[in-house]
């Protein structure tokens, strides 16, 4: 923390100890050092430090008094400024980058060597570098994703407008519904790429309520349309969950669909009280994870290399349900047993819970 | 002979650290020919050597031998500078057979 307040004064070889009182010949630059934000150390031409600033005493994470005598070198920079590392106690290390001039001193040479602090910029720089990635994946599985399924809608709309005549109501009937399912997945993708934006600007709201699993469950697979008489149930009546409902339904949605996507029929999805919590399983009869893939599996943008062209996917789905399950208080992870086992941990809603 | 000896400490293999490495070993083929040791000390493997060494900052050259020892904090990419602070003799004082 860079500091400017007046009792944070440089420190000197002349007085070791004290906060240095301004000394006749160096008071401007006893004044400079201390109203600076960057951290300070003139060194003289042995390199030993003679005069540094409270802020290069919290750079080094040592105290001014630890630093006054101490070799630091000859501090040389090619161009205006160079990267060091300064080393901390206890092993730790702090990127700053380093200016260097040279001053006359009561008649001493010394350099000056000014430190400012750049792993926190360093830091965000990475952090911007990973969102921009993260947002140039976006826009290509948006563009990805979204192009076929509208290639088709537009093909099949043609089909209906130029040929609405000669179709059987049969065929009509089966290119609307074919266009519904595409409009489905759109709206699914479109769902997903909203979800992760909210998880990404830390918007998930986590607001828990009591949510009676069963009755929840019900109402999901009423919205499953053909897919729910694929799907065997199985939960207490009185297991009740604490989480937010909206995001519940994105946690099991998603857990569903990648049932469905990438597994087999029947998808069993059980519910039950476990050690405190309410776990939830969805096991589907695929060939389960490779288990190579296993430790990716929730990994934003994972896919299995296997079904990346057959299937389509954004690789959102499970990292939705892992980071929506951990801002409630949860958490969802795999087991590969025999089908392997997509399992969620919800805090428990009823009475008995802590 | 005047044999010159320096420790390079470093933190990690970056690219800092390689052209730190990079530079001393210029300076040292270009100025002492034949009559110099350099040990590099990569202070995060080794924290307990860069502590033994009080050193605060990598890069960081010590020059061990002739004494008195100097130290250089940066990547010594100033030629120049990174010589005289090391006392390093300058390219015309070289010996005829060293040059």
């Amino acid at each position: 923390m860079k500091d400017r307040r007046p009792d944070r004064r440089p420190v000197t070889d002349a007085e070791p100890g004290r906060a240095g009182d301004a000394r006749s010949g160096g008071d401007i630059s006893q004044v400079i050092v201390s109203a600076s934000a960057d951290g300070i150390v003139a060194v003289d031409e042995r390199g030993i430090i003679r005069l540094c600033n409270p802020a290069a005493a919290d750079l080094f994470a040592r105290s001014t008094r630890e630093l006054i005598g101490t070799q630091f070198g000859f501090p040389i920079v090619a161009g205006e400024s160079a990267e060091i590392d300064l080393m901390l106690p206890g092993g730790g290390r702090r990127v700053v980058e380093m200016r260097v001039t040279a001053t006359i001193l009561e008649g001493e040479r010394l350099y000056v060597a000014a430190l400012r602090d750049i792993t926190r910029h360093t830091h965000a720089e990475r952090e911007l570098e990973a969102a921009l990635d993260r947002q140039n994946i976006v826009v290509a599985i948006a563009a990805h994703e979204l192009h076929n399924p509208l290639a088709t809608i537009s093909v099949l709309v043609d089909v209906l407008r130029d040929r609405v005549a000669a179709l059987a109501e049969e065929q009509r009937a089966d290119i609307v519904d074919r266009i519904a399912g595409r409009v489905a997945r759109l709206q699914s993708l479109v769902r997903k790429l909203l979800i992760a934006s909210t998880i990404d600007i830390g918007g998930v709201s986590g607001a828990a309520e009591r949510v009676p699993v069963l009755e929840f469950m019900l109402e999901q697979l009423g919205e499953l349309d053909g897919g729910s008489q694929d799907v065997h149930l199985s939960c207490s009546p009185d297991l009740v969950a604490l989480v937010d409902r909206q995001e519940f339904s994105a946690m099991l949605g998603n857990y569903l669909e990648n049932a469905f996507a990438y597994g087999r029929p029947p998808v069993e999805v059980s519910a039950v009280e476990r050690a405190g919590w309410v776990e939830v399983r969805v096991r589907d009869h695929g060939a389960g994870v490779p288990e190579a893939f296993v430790p990716w599996l929730f990994e934003r943008f994972s896919r299995e290399p296997g079904v990346e062209r057959e299937t389509e996917g954004t690789g959102l789905g499970l990292w939705i349900v892992r980071s929506l399950a951990r801002a409630n208080g949860g958490d969802a992870w795999y087991e590969p047993d025999a089908d392997g086992c997509f399992c969620l941990r919800l805090r428990r809603g009823d009475a008995r819970s802590a | 002979m005047t044999v010159y000896s320096f420790r390079l400490y470093v933190a990690g293999k970056t690219e800092r650290s390689q052209t730190a490495e990079v530079n001393l070993r210029f300076l040292c083929d270009s100025r002492l020919p034949g009559g110099y040791e350099v040990e590099i000390v990569d202070a995060s493997e080794r924290p307990d050597l860069a502590e033994d060494g009080r050193i605060l900052a990598t890069p960081t050259v010590v020059r061990l031998a002739p004494l008195p020892q100097r130290r250089v904090i940066g990547d010594l990419s100033d030629h120049g500078r990174a010589a005289v602070a090391l006392g390093l003799p300058a390219a015309d004082e070289l010996p005829p057979d060293r040059r």
